[in-house]
């Protein structure tokens, strides 16, 4: 009995970096403790992206198998896991989205996945996204209906200019305006700021 | 709050609206150098773009957690040990398209040149078709979609067949506009494209008449592989390198993947002619959904086992499946559409003044193409026909990536068109 938990309590400390570490060596337990963490946070947002609960879980157990068997894809110095691998997933259910019968590559042609912004790592930034998150979903329903729109549109749907300017009916200009309008005040209060 | 305020921008003004784009993956190459320089000349820029990326990160969060359906880390742990066999590492340069297909897309390199070739397709018949590839000819000269009636979205890319005599029946258009002409070789017979399907910037076209299927990587504009398909394929669909073919007068759905071959006779074989090469297969998750139009039933298939696991017996003649939201929506070439339910249930009818036979779903509305001439626009939701435009000889509709919609409008040529059916361009065309 001791043994057993000798070696589950390190196992359940570990971070993500050093978890995906331990994946060239095929270790299943380590992969089941990522999947844990992110699966739920990883199924709203493609819930959110595609509408349909057996999509979201496709594309996410896709994102997690990728993760899995090219763990070199995750790079621990120019982001933390849960920021990689949100920005997979919506990625890849955007892709979905446009090409809902047909599969499209992950990788763009280099092989990599977009970039993302350098970040601290640790177990510890996963939790500040998701307060993060917290932040601006109440940020968001601050917004005008025509800003929270249009930033769906942008960030949920993947949509571009053309079509958010032909759905909405306001020229382009608009579009670009009112989303650089909202980000700015996501930004605000995403640092504690006030935008009233 | 009102950002809508007609005024002009400053500069600065514009590349932070352009940054915002940048961030989302909105932006032109062109667009993308314009902000990449502004970056390198103004730090405060650069400060902005990582508060706009943690913003966009906080938005990915900002949907909140749920829980998957039951069972779904059973689900992943079977396919984790479903891909144990897959060897590590794999090389980075290499461009993998996704974890199921990782195995097959290296193992294929190692293969020699031409593994693919079925045995029942001649090698001098490939060969001349590679040979012949080294020889494009001036798209200037070529009568681009004389008769189109496949159309098929890939990427940006569309790529569109003909039912004619001659070298060049299929053409790719690129993102620019571009036509390229794609050599096929002689393939023996005269042509008659049934369906076509694209994943992984290849596209897969069914042909009739010479009972295979033509792998075109669209990039190239080539022909890169040849499959021997069953007699009178018509029903076509991809997955995860997984191709399915629905034979319309034999009854029979086949499988090729990795070279293997599964048949499975799921209808009487009927005689019919080539124009009523008709039938649909829609894999989704581990049922997959089958066409029998000879007896005017959808088939649900374990798409494993391919063990037959329902009939249903719609009557009419339905000849083509699409997805929308977590219903099937079919259409009868007798002139309906339905939806039915996962299970198979069927939920509403409606019915339409013409014979469909092709479909596709964009957003929340079905379009469906009648030979006759007719294209319908159907609201999903209300079950309601929206609006019927004639055309020319419609044979094939495609949903494209931007919300618009492409039509093989047999001798009119490949028609684009927006979501209410207004034709933006035409190309080619007799």
């Amino acid at each position: 009995m001791q043994s057993v938990k000798l070696s589950f309590m390190p196992v359940a400390e570990l971070t993500d970096a050093e978890l995906i570490s331990s994946f060239a060596g095929r270790d299943e337990n380590a992969l089941s403790q990522l999947y844990d963490r992110y699966t739920r946070a990883a199924h709203g947002l493609a819930l959110g992206v595609l509408g349909h609960d057996s999509d979201a879980e496709e594309v996410v157990q896709d994102c997690f198998l990728k993760i899995w068997e090219r763990p070199a894809l995750y790079d621990p110095r120019r982001a933390s896991f849960a920021a990689f691998f949100m920005t997979m997933v919506r990625n890849r259910a955007l892709d979905t989205l446009r090409k809902r019968r047909f599969t499209t590559p992950l990788e763009d042609e280099q092989g990599s996945l977009l970039p993302i912004a350098s970040e601290r790592q640790g177990p510890l930034e996963s939790a500040e996204l998701r307060e993060l998150g917290r932040t601006l979903s109440v940020a968001l329903e601050r917004l005008s209906e025509a800003h929270r729109e249009t930033v769906t549109r942008a960030v949920y749907r993947g949509q571009s200019r053309e079509k958010i300017s032909l759905e909405m009916e306001v020229p382009i200009g608009t579009v670009k305006s009112r989303l650089k309008y909202a980000l700015d005040k996501l930004k605000i209060h995403m640092k504690g700021g006030d935008w009233e | 709050m009102n950002d809508d305020t007609i005024k002009p921008n400053t500069p600065r003004e514009n590349i932070q609206e352009l940054l915002v784009l940048y961030v989302l993956g909105e932006v032109s190459s062109a667009e993308r150098q314009e902000v990449d320089s502004a970056l390198e000349q103004d730090p405060d820029l650069g400060l902005e773009l990582e508060d706009l990326k943690k913003v966009l990160l906080g938005l990915h969060f900002s949907a909140g957690e749920t829980e998957p359906l039951e069972g779904h880390k059973e689900r992943f742990m079977t396919k984790v040990q479903r891909s144990a066999s897959v060897p590590m590492p794999i090389p980075s340069s290499s461009r993998i398209p996704s974890v199921q297909r990782n195995s097959r897309s290296s193992a294929r390199v190692r293969r020699s040149p031409l593994p693919w070739l079925p045995v029942g397709i001649g090698i001098a018949v490939a060969m001349g078709a590679m040979t012949l590839l080294r020889t494009e000819p001036a798209p200037s000269l070529v009568n681009v979609a004389p008769d189109a009636v496949v159309v098929v979205s890939s990427g940006d890319s569309l790529v569109f067949a003909s039912n004619v005599k001659g070298q060049y029946p299929v053409m790719v258009r690129d993102k620019n506009g571009k036509m390229r002409p794609v050599e096929v070789g002689r393939m023996g017979k005269n042509y008659w494209f049934t369906e076509g399907v694209a994943e992984d910037g290849k596209v897969y076209l069914s042909c009739g008449a010479n009972h295979m299927i033509l792998v075109v990587d669209v990039a190239k504009a080539t022909v890169t592989r040849i499959e021997k398909a069953p007699l009178s394929v018509a029903g076509l669909s991809i997955q995860n390198g997984k191709l399915w073919m629905k034979g319309a007068a034999n009854g029979q759905l086949e499988t090729l993947e990795n070279k293997n071959v599964q048949t499975r006779e799921i209808g009487k074989a009927t005689k019919m002619p080539m124009s009523e090469f008709m039938d649909a297969v829609l894999p989704l998750e581990n049922i997959v959904w089958v066409t029998h139009h000879a007896s005017g039933e959808l088939i649900a298939l374990n798409a494993k086992s391919l063990e037959v696991e329902k009939r249903i017996a719609l009557g009419g003649a339905p000849v083509a499946l699409d997805r929308w939201n977590s219903q099937i929506i079919v259409a009868d070439v007798s002139g309906r559409i339905l939806w039915l339910n996962k299970s198979g249930k069927l939920e509403r009818t409606l019915k339409l003044e013409g014979k469909p036979d092709k479909l596709a779903v964009q957003g929340d509305f079905a379009y469906l193409s009648d030979r006759s001439g007719k294209v319908f626009q159907v609201n999903l939701n209300t079950g309601t026909l929206e609006r019927t435009v004639q055309f020319t000889h419609p044979m094939d509709i495609t949903a494209l990536p931007d919300g618009l919609l492409a039509l093989a409008d047999g001798p009119g040529g490949v028609v684009m068109l927006d979501g209410d059916l207004k034709v933006l361009k035409r190309i080619g065309g007799s």
